[in-house]
């Protein structure tokens, strides 16, 4: 029996007049297990450890915008807003649609493929799912999955440790990427889109983090 | 096809709430259950629609269901 019935918002409604809303099915969505296959943990350290040589030798450049070398383009307005955009450091998305498994591979260090997460997960998934697949591989509760309820709560929790973060803007399809904490408040995004990588600050995490995927 | 906001948030359990959309999208309805117990507060939702950006920024939406179940937990309330 439902309780403390309350009726709130949004505060920044859609053009759209309202309709009367027509309950659905509540989603019971079977996922299955992967067959685990063999780790590629050290082919995505390597990733890493190439990821940060780049950073380095980029960061005594100028900092390359999407326009200057095509790198990201595509991926959001997110992507814009970053600095020192530099080729590779992410895994690259297979599919249009890949992102989240892309994603969980480089939140897992190669442990769990794109190819496995996609098989389970399809195109198009959400944080939801990979909180969920990650967990039957690693055992229930190792990862959580969820959404924050602003910005500055998702700046703490990035803070926190890499994370699979989940970026939104206004009406647009959203995007997920590895955000990882570093120096004086700086993060590296890991961008699935085009498998490239790019600097940010707090306030682009506070901005565009809607949700994460964090052990 | 058109945005979907936020009409109604119900409690259903201790922790879990229904939320209803309005507008043709669907799903039209999610269960949402509040997680105090991290760094900070979230909520997982089932199903996860909003990687489709049909429902706009999910953030007011969690605000609302994390501020019922805040006033929910108040003593006497």
């Amino acid at each position: 029996m439902a309780e403390n019935v309350q009726e709130t918002r949004p505060p920044e409604p859609p053009p759209k007049p309202p309709e009367v809303p027509k309950p659905t099915e509540r989603s019971n969505r079977s996922e299955n297990l992967a067959d685990p296959n063999e780790s590629r943990q050290s082919a995505w350290q390597d990733i890493r450890n190439a990821a940060r040589s780049e950073h380095t030798a980029a960061k005594t450049e100028r900092d390359l915008t999407a326009g200057e070398t095509g790198v990201g383009a595509g991926s959001g307005p997110w992507f814009d807003e970053g600095t020192n955009h530099r080729d590779g450091g992410a895994v690259q998305q297979t599919t249009d649609g890949s992102c989240v498994s892309a994603s969980g591979e480089m939140l897992t260090d190669g442990r769990v493929t794109q190819a496995e997460l996609l098989s389970e997960l399809g195109d198009w998934s959400n944080l939801s799912a990979l909180r969920d697949e990650l967990n039957k591989h690693d055992g229930e509760g190792t990862w959580t999955g969820h959404y924050f309820q602003d910005g500055g709560e998702a700046l703490r929790q990035a803070s926190e440790g890499p994370m699979a973060a989940q970026v939104q803007a206004p009406f647009g399809r959203a995007h997920m990427v590895i955000l990882e904490p570093g120096e004086n408040g700086s993060f590296t995004v890991r961008d699935p889109n085009e498998g490239s990588s790019y600097d940010v600050d707090g306030a682009w995490v506070e901005k565009y983090v809607s949700g994460g995927v964090f052990r | 096809m058109s945005p979907s906001r936020m009409t109604q948030v119900t409690a259903v359990g201790d922790d879990t709430y229904e939320v209803v959309f309005d507008g043709t999208v669907e799903p039209s309805t999610v269960l949402c259950t509040v997680n105090m117990s991290g760094v900070v507060p979230g909520v997982s939702v089932k199903p996860d629609p909003f990687m489709s950006g049909d429902y706009g920024d999910p953030r007011p939406i969690m605000a609302a269901v994390i501020a019922m179940h805040q006033a929910r937990q108040v003593p006497g309330a």
